[in-house]
Order: structure tokens, then sequence, then C-alpha cells
């Protein structure tokens, strides 16, 4: 048992530094990553132009020195992208005639920076437009009455939906039942006032108890999977009325006493038989507006911030969450209580809709949850502006053109013809438009910037963060220099068993700090096996967990990794759905005190840069190719600055230059400190890096030793080399 | 005596519904809201070809005629709004595009300008299309129903939405009755009739179960239909047309669903909240057995039916109404339901997925 000496870590290769003479070809236009320390040309061509080069020096020129691809980094992005990448995209549409790339630079410069302000133009008209134009309208004409009832209702539900849209869209847990918190928020709201309340003290009280009845449906229900969830939730919306009306004794209408103070300017009771004037319409319609704007914006940061990322990691790979350390039954309770709390606010706000007279159970039934469901599905599931969208579109739009055309004789008006019609409409729209309005206009924008890529011209990137030298290399938490002594991981006599099988059968292993330790033996033998139960995925059936001198045999996988350690997957768990820097960004969650930010960014695009997939950092994960994937969860798993790396199977797939580059990242990576435990059939990349080699066969340790007695073991050559003949 | 009789008569209703809702579930993994949907359009249908105020004929021909009509609605359903669901593609499904085309032209000759005759040709070419994507055998919808959730959408449009306001446009609207199929009363125990419409709904239903087991046990089409529901993609590796069976499932469950609206008409009114009631226990029922399980589907119907008979028979002799008898064995069975997830996370006969690391 050979203890690796320390510090050599060799640090970060400066930029210029003499090339090192690590081995293998580097074919495919792979970028050269930065701890490879060698310096071979990358051309960057147009056909794998998106990543092909660390610096995404947009413009397909001479090829970049080779000095440059690696002092540039994703700063060259920056630079590149010129005034435009200081706005989100979304703000920025693509002007049909810009000239072409590099023809006139200040030129271009300035057509960007006017583009914000057409943009800003557009939406303060629209504003200004719903702001005034109901008050003229409303007064003269019928529409206008139509548009602003009709809006209040949509807007309050609309807030509802983005409820909805959290837990249906971010977290993939499809609640059917959402209604039932709309009307749990509109009884509180009434009974609160109702009971003397001052209304504006009611509303929070409302929005609090919906949250509480959300949190008691979500204990009974965020354990199950897929569409028992839904289900249940669809049940209980159906269960509400029933429930409420034996709780009150068959009282299923509730009529608010008093409505809100200030936008209602009489104090005490209003008599609901007598319509309320046109100004407390416009202001409780402005009220609305004010708020469903606010909950864009909440929704807004709540999805960026370290919730809104966690909760997209549980709906795309469960697994990957937990080696993440991400609890995922509080983080689904959580999206779950703020759904419903937000649900609740939709239904406060919708009881004091001028236009209702009361609040009754019927509306918030199984049918007001579908229609919540259709909202946001419409408009686009999981995205911020779909649920408005979809709730303006089907509760204003098509009312409207449904009372209105055709002149004269209005589909209204005829007995079956809205069914017919809406229903139609309903399944054209998700056979045509699967990803909703929302859906339709990104698939509008990606066509426009793909045409524009044809005509040269690269499509913009968001700004890559700028990264510090530190933020470049991994980093174990702790020194395992300061280990010594106590063995970094220490399995004692550790068995799981399936049924009657020994997957693992009483293993005995122990890896000390600072090693590269290997676990191999034939297909079946148990080594995945081994790594869940090191891991804590599976819970071991006998025999204890050593982790740094802590007994983690009981502890999850979220609280080991919490603990500095860390895994890549043999079956890659990736959130494909995500950025390839908001999949490490999640990796930092069991760092402490971390709660996102701009040096949370730095560190993940840092490491990006480090495994070399810089160049890709904002685009889906799902796009990588395979080799990538796998860089992608090696970085994944630094970015918790782990003490123990655990890899599984990484070369897998891989051929055999990619696995060379693979290799010096495994060894660089230890380098710096992190102690590495590797499952690998490639012979030659164990033999090359191993420290310290254990055997499994049938789930039972049979040899353990360095490599040379490894290679030289008869029993080792009788269960596994032999048959394969390949050392 | 008067439970027994509704938990055998209700039930074999229920776990018919819970059958179809079942086996289209197993083949897609998506539950059919439009269930409840396609009972009312072939109760109207029963009634449309059954009432003596309407075309009068035979009881048993309308039966018949119900049950081909149920099966084309079934097939319907998957065509029109599951199949294209995630992969639609203009060149391929060009029969779907007629179907479109021509329903928006109905619409429009049926209710903006009123001309029977460009009806006629409008209906002929919505049959053209639905032929043309039927022959087509399209394979099935390649989407994660937890992501796309379109199919709720299209499901509910239909059954909730399109259907009923196009029976109520066509046919009629209000509750309706037909004829029995086989009148009289075959005895009276402790006061409580059973009649031979009774006998027959729980028969053909015990029939229609066994049938199905039978099929998905025996034959080769229920292996396929098992390697469908196991994983997709291999099934269709192994040379199975998934969107067949896919078919053959909506078609099964519009067959049960004709069959339940014709034996119930006698004896509750056809009309829509009767079939949503039906569908809310059969979908109980469906997941308390554990969905995808056929025996499963079964069982739980009968056990829920069984506990809100029960409540609403007892409790009102305790001292409840009638309406919070009801009320209450809905909560206990949902309660019930609840407490079973709770313990069993997949229904009482589901499948335990086992996660892979």
């Amino acid at each position: 048992m050979t203890q690796q000496q320390f510090p050599p870590a060799p640090g970060w290769p400066e930029p210029g530094a003499a090339p090192g003479t690590v081995p293998g070809a580097h074919d495919g236009g792979r970028p050269q990553p930065p701890w490879s320390g060698a310096a071979v040309p990358v051309a960057p061509d147009t056909a794998s132009g998106a990543w092909s080069g660390s610096a995404t020096d947009p413009v397909p020129v001479v090829a970049p020195a080779a000095v440059d691809v690696i002092d540039t980094g994703g700063a060259g992005a920056a630079s590149a992208a010129g005034v435009a990448a200081d706005l989100p995209p979304e703000f920025v549409s693509e002007p049909a005639d810009r000239p072409p790339a590099g023809a006139a630079p200040g030129g271009e410069a300035r057509r960007r920076s006017l583009m914000p302000w057409i943009g800003f133009a557009v939406f303060a008209l629209t504003v200004y437009g719903l702001w005034y134009w109901p008050i003229f309208s409303y007064v003269y004409t019928d529409q206008g009455r139509f548009f602003v009832s009709a809006m209040i209702a949509s807007l309050c539900l609309s807030i509802a939906a983005m409820g909805l849209n959290l837990v249906a869209g971010y977290t993939g847990m499809l609640s059917l039942g959402h209604a039932s918190f709309v009307g749990s928020g509109a009884i509180f709201m009434v009974a609160f006032t109702n009971a003397g309340v001052y209304p504006w003290l009611a509303m929070p009280l409302a929005v609090v108890a919906g949250a509480l009845v959300g949190a008691v449906v979500a204990v009974a229900c965020v354990h199950l999977k897929g569409f028992y969830l839904s289900i249940v939730t669809f049940l209980f919306a159906f269960i509400v009325p029933t429930f409420v009306a034996l709780v009150t004794g068959g009282t299923n209408t509730f009529t608010p006493q008093r409505r809100l103070p200030g936008l209602y300017p009489e104090e005490g009771l209003i008599d609901l038989g007598f319509a309320p004037a046109a100004a407390y319409q416009i202001r409780f319609y402005w009220f609305v507006a004010f708020c469903t704007v606010a909950v864009i914006a909440l929704t807004w940061f709540l999805v960026r911030s370290r919730f809104g990322r966690a909760w997209q990691a549980i709906r795309e790979s469960d697994i990957a969450a937990k080696a993440c350390g991400i609890s995922v039954y509080p983080y689904r309770l959580y999206s779950f209580v703020v759904s419903a709390a937000l649900a609740a606010f939709g239904g406060a706000l919708l009881s004091q809709d001028p236009n209702k007279a009361q609040v009754t159970t019927s509306d918030f039934g199984f049918l007001a949850s579908f229609t919540l469901v259709f909202y946001v599905v419409l408009g686009g599931l999981g995205s911020i502006a779909g649920p408005l969208i979809g709730a303006v579109g089907l509760g204003v739009v098509i009312p409207w053109v449904f009372n209105n055309f055709p002149p004269g004789n209005p589909i209204s008006s005829l007995p079956g013809a809205t069914g017919v019609v809406l229903g139609t409409l309903l399944v054209f729209n998700v056979v045509l438009a699967p990803d909703g309005a929302v859906g339709m206009l990104r698939n509008a924008r990606s066509r426009v910037e793909k045409a524009s890529l044809k005509r040269g011209r690269p499509p913009r990137k968001p700004k890559d963060p700028d990264t510090t030298d530190a933020d470049r290399v991994p980093r174990p938490r702790h020194d395992p220099a300061t280990l010594t002594g106590t063995p970094m991981l220490e399995l004692r006599a550790a068995s799981k068993i399936f049924g009657g099988l020994r997957a693992v059968d009483s293993v005995d292993m122990v890896v000390w700090p600072g090693n590269i330790h290997s676990l191999i033996g034939p297909n079946g033998s148990g080594k995945t096996t081994t790594i869940n139960v090191i891991t804590g995925f599976y819970q071991a059936d006998e025999g204890r967990v050593l982790f740094k001198g802590h007994d983690v045999t009981e502890e999850r996988s979220q609280q080991r990794a919490h603990r500095a350690m860390t895994r890549t997957f043999q079956n890659l768990q990736v959130w494909r759905d995500m950025t390839v820097l908001q999949n490490v960004l999640v990796g930092m969650t069991p760092l402490p005190g971390r709660g996102g930010g701009r040096a949370s960014a730095s560190r993940a695009f840092g490491l990006l840069e480090y495994v070399g997939l810089a160049g890709r950092a904002h685009d889906k994960a799902g796009s990588l190719a395979l080799a990538e994937l796998r860089y992608l969860e090696i970085a994944r798993a630094l970015a918790a600055d782990p003490d123990l790396l655990l890899l599984d199977e990484p070369a897998a797939g891989m051929n055999p230059a990619e696995t060379h580059e693979l290799t010096a990242l495994i060894r660089d990576v230890n380098a710096h400190g992190i102690t590495v435990l590797l499952i690998e059939h490639h012979m030659d990349l164990v033999m090359e890096l191993s420290d310290s080699i254990t055997v499994l066969d049938f789930g039972r340790k049979i040899a353990e030793g360095s490599p040379i007695e490894i290679q030289n073991d008869p029993r080792v050559i009788e269960a596994y080399l032999g048959a394969e003949a390949e050392v | 005596m008067q439970i027994i009789v509704v938990t055998a008569t209700k039930g074999a209703s229920v776990a018919l519904v819970a059958l179809g809702i079942n086996i289209i579930f197993a083949t897609t993994r998506i539950v059919n809201f439009a269930q409840g949907g396609t009972i009312v359009a072939a109760g109207y249908i029963a009634y449309l070809f059954a009432a003596p105020d309407q075309l009068g004929l035979n009881v048993w021909v309308a039966f018949v005629i119900t049950i081909v009509v149920g099966i084309g609605i079934g097939v319907f359903i998957d065509v029109f709004a599951i199949a294209p669901l995630g992969g639609f593609n203009a060149r391929e499904n060009t029969g779907w595009l007629v179907m479109a085309v021509s329903l928006v032209l109905l619409i429009v000759f049926w209710f903006v300008v009123p001309v029977t005759a460009l009806q006629i040709l409008c209906a002929l070419g919505f049959a053209i299309g639905f032929g043309l994507e039927v022959l087509r055998t399209p394979a099935a919808a390649k989407f994660d129903p937890n992501k796309n959730l379109g199919w709720i959408i299209s499901t509910f449009a239909l059954g909730v939405t399109f259907m009923p306001a196009i029976i109520s446009a066509s046919i009629a609207t209000g509750p309706q009755r037909i004829p029995d199929l086989i009148p009289g009363t075959l005895a009276t125990i402790g006061g409580v009739p059973i009649t031979y419409g009774d006998l027959l709904l729980v028969a053909v239903a015990v029939g229609l179960m066994l049938g199905i087991e039978l099929l998905l046990a025996r034959t080769m089409l229920g292996r396929s239909f098992h390697a469908v529901s196991q994983d997709r993609t291999t099934a269709s590796l192994m040379g199975i047309n998934t969107g067949r069976i896919v078919l053959i499932s909506f078609a099964i469950a519009g067959l049960l669903a004709a069959v339940t609206a014709v034996l119930i008409a006698p004896t509750q009114f056809i009309k829509e909240e009767n079939s949503i009631l039906l569908s809310f226990s059969a979908l109980i029922g469906a997941v308390l057995g554990g969905l995808g399980s056929t025996r499963g589907a079964i069982v739980g119907s009968f056990v829920v039916v069984f506990v809100q008979t029960f409540c609403a028979t007892l409790l009102p002799l305790v001292g409840f109404t009638a309406d919070d008898a009801a009320r209450a064995g809905d909560l206990v069975v949902f309660v019930g339901l609840l407490v079973l997830l709770g313990v069993k996370p997949s229904g009482l006969y589901g499948r335990v997925a086992v996660e892979k690391v």
C-alpha cells in the first residue's frame, strides 16, 4: 500500500507553457482540455462550430493559436458577443436584415444597441395600452366591460396556474387538483373577512391557510411516483366540495360581507345586488395586474435560485439529484407547498372579483383543476410566461372570439357549438404545438437563429462568467495529508443481499487518502453494487461503511454527498433539459454555505474549462456526445469539492484516444489531492493509474494489491484476466 | 341484501369502465379521460337507435350498432388525439390533416352556414381521413406522458368538451332512457327486486372480464400487449407493431364503454353526470387495484363500490341524510386509498418499478 507523496500537484498549466508530453491523437476536433497540458492547434470549423475550441469565438476565422485556445477560455465568447451579450437573449430579437458579421463592426454594434430600445418601446406601449385603454373602453363600450371582467378572472387564475407550473413544469409532479387550493384560498379569504379580520390582513392569512392545505396534501402524495400522484391530487379536488359540505353542514356558497378597503372605498357591507361602479372594477383590475407581474418576478427568481435548479434536477433524474446531495422528498414538498400558496393567493384574489357575488365550491372542482392544467400546457409547460399566455388566451381571447364571431350569429349562442369548436381547437393545439405558445415562439426564434447561422452569423450566447485560476482546478475539501492514518474509505465485511443472491459478500476494502484505488472484476461481479453501497444508494445489509473515519452505514446518499463523497454513473444520469453549466451548478449543492450567485457561476464555469467543456456551457446537456457527457458528470462531481470521487466506468464507450485523455484527467484530478475510487474495464487505464487495486468475483474480494501484484495473482488471472486474455 | 345487489350491479359497470381505463394505461401510460365521454356518446347513440320516439329499432340491434360505434369512437380517440402527439409530421399524418380540415369545414357548414349537402361531403372527407389514418396504423406516439401533458388536454377535450357537445348538437340533450334488453324481474329477495337487466349486466361484465383475461394470458396478441406495456421500445424492436397494439387497446376500451352504456341505460338515465360519477369510481378502483393490472382494476372497482354502497345504505340508519351518507362514502374511499398508497405506492396489484442506479 503506497502512500502517494503530496503535494505533487503541478498546478494550473500556465498559458503558453511548454507543451507537456501527453501522448494520444486528439482527433475529431476535440478541444484541447487544459489539464492535458498539450498544445495542439485546434481549427474550429463551422460544421462543429458550436463547440469546437474552448474559445467560442463565433466568427469562423483562421484557427487561433493553441495558446489562445487555452488563454481566452470563456472570456473569448464574451468579447466576441459584444454589447448585446449584456442583455438576456429573451429581450433581443433577431433583426432580419442585419449585415453580415464582421462587415461593419461599428454599425452592427449600433444596431444591436438599438434593439433593446425598440423592445422597451413596444413593452412600454403595451403596458400603457393595458393600463389606460380599459378606463376609456370600460366606460363607453360593452367590449371594454367584457375585457376588464374577463381579464380579472384570467389574471387571478393565471397566478394559480403559475403555481401549478412550478410543480408540474419545474418539479415534474403533475397535480390535477390545484383548483382545490384556489378554492381553499378563496373560502378562507371570505371566511376570515366575514369573521371580522381586516381584509388586507386576511389575504396573507388565507394564503398561509391554503399553503397548509397544500402541505397536508403534499405529505399524502409527494412520495408517490408519476401518475399516482396526479390521481391522488385529482381525487382530492373531487372530494373537496364534499368535504366542505360535510364540515359546514351542507353550505357550498360563501358570500363576502366586506371587500378589500382602498380598492372599495366604502367600508363595511357592500350591497352586491348593486353592480359596483366602473372605478372599482378598473382599480381591482390594476391591482390584479400588479400582483400578476409580482408573481411572475417571484417565479422568475425562484426558478433561477438554488431551489429552482434542485427542482429541475429532481424532475430530470432524482438519482443524480441524490448523488449531488439534494434530499428529494423535502424539495418536492417545498415545491408543492409554494405552489399551493400561489394557488391560494390566486383564489384569495378571485374571491374579491367584483363580478363575483359569492364563492361557490363547485367553481373549484375537478373541471377548474383541468382548466388550470390547460392554461399551463397551452401556454407552455415549464416556462415563466406560459401560464399567463395560456390564461389570457383561453380566458379572454377565446371567449371574446366565441361571443363575436361570426357576427350576428356568434358561436356561443348555438347549442353545442362552443364545446365542439373548443374541443377541436384544443386537440389541434396539442397536436400541432406540443410545447404550447411559448414553445412555438422558441421554435420561431431558433429557426431565425439557424437561418442566420447559415448566413455565417453565429447565434448570440449568454455571457460566460469570469473565472479565476482557483476556479479552474479541482480542490478537495480536506487536504489528504491531514488525514494520515485514517483511511479515506473503509468497508468492513460489507454485504448486499438481493433475495438469495449475495451481490456483495462481506467485502473488506480500504482506500487510503490521496490514492487512486481501482475496483475491478468480471461482469456481474458486484462492482457497481459495491459503489452503490458505498455512496448510499443501497443500504448495506451487513457490515459497516466508514468514510474519513465516520460510520456512514446508516446515512443516505445525499448525506454522504454532503460529507464530500461524490460519484459519476455508469449509465449516465445527466439532467438533459438543463444547460451544461446548470448541471455543474447543481453539483455544488453539498458545499457549505453556497447559495448561487456570481462566485458559484464562476466556479462552475471554471470546472467546465478544466474538463474542456467551456464552449458548450450554455447548451442543453442532452445535446452533448457520450464522451462529453462523461466529462460533464466528472465536472459535476468535482463541483462539490469532493474528498473522495467515485468513477463508475468513466471510459465506457470511449475510443482509445478519448480514454487516453481521460487517463490524464483522472491523474490530474488526483494530483490536486482528490482520492479516486475507480471502476473500470479498460485494463491499461486501470494499471496505468492505480496505486492499489481490489478484485471482485461473484461479490467476493479475491485479491488486493498493487497493479504488479494483481497482474501476477493466479486467482485473478483465473477468474478474470485468464478469461479475457488481455492485460 | 340491497348492499349485495347494488355492489354486484354497480360494481360490474364500474369494473367495466375501470378495465377500459386500465387497458389503455397498460399500453400507453396515459389515463384516458375520454372514457366517461365515450359512455355518454355510446348511450345517446343507443338512445338514437332504440328509443321508441327516435329510430325505434330493436334494442338488440341497437346494442350491436352501439358496440360498433363505440369501437369506432375508441379508435377515433387514439388516431385523432393520442397517436399524433409528440411526433406529428404533416407528410406522414396526411389522414389526420384530412380529418382536421373536414372537421373544420364541417363545423363551418354546420354552425355558420348550414348546408346539408356540404355537411355530408365533409363527413365523408372525415371518414376518408379516418380510414387513411387507421390503415396506416401509425407508430405509437413517442412522448413521455410525464413531460408532454398534451394527452390530458386532448382526451379531456374530446371526452368532456367535444363529444357531449356534438351529441347535444345532433341527437339530444338531457337525461334519456332506452327500453330494457330483457324486461322483467327474476325475483324479489328481501324487498329488493333483481331484474333480468341486473343479471345480464353482471353476466356480461363477468364474461368480458374473463374474455379479456384469457385474451391477455393465452394469445399472441395478449403477449404483445404485455410486451408493449412493459417496454415499448423493446417490443417494437421485437417486431411488434406498437401502434396497432395501442389502437387495439383503444378499440377494446371503446367496446367496454359501449357495453356499459347500453347495459346501464335501462336502469339509470343516460346523462353526463352519471358517466362522470361512474368514471370517478372506476378511476379510484383502477388506482386502488394498481394501474396496469387487469385483476387489480376488477378487484379495486368492486371494493370501491362496496364501500360506497355500504356507507350510503347504512349511514342513513344512524341519522345521516342521504346526501351526507354518499359524501361520507366517497371520503372513506378516498382516505382508504391514501392509506393504501402510503403502504403500497403502486396499488394492490401494481408492479413496483425497480430503479437501476
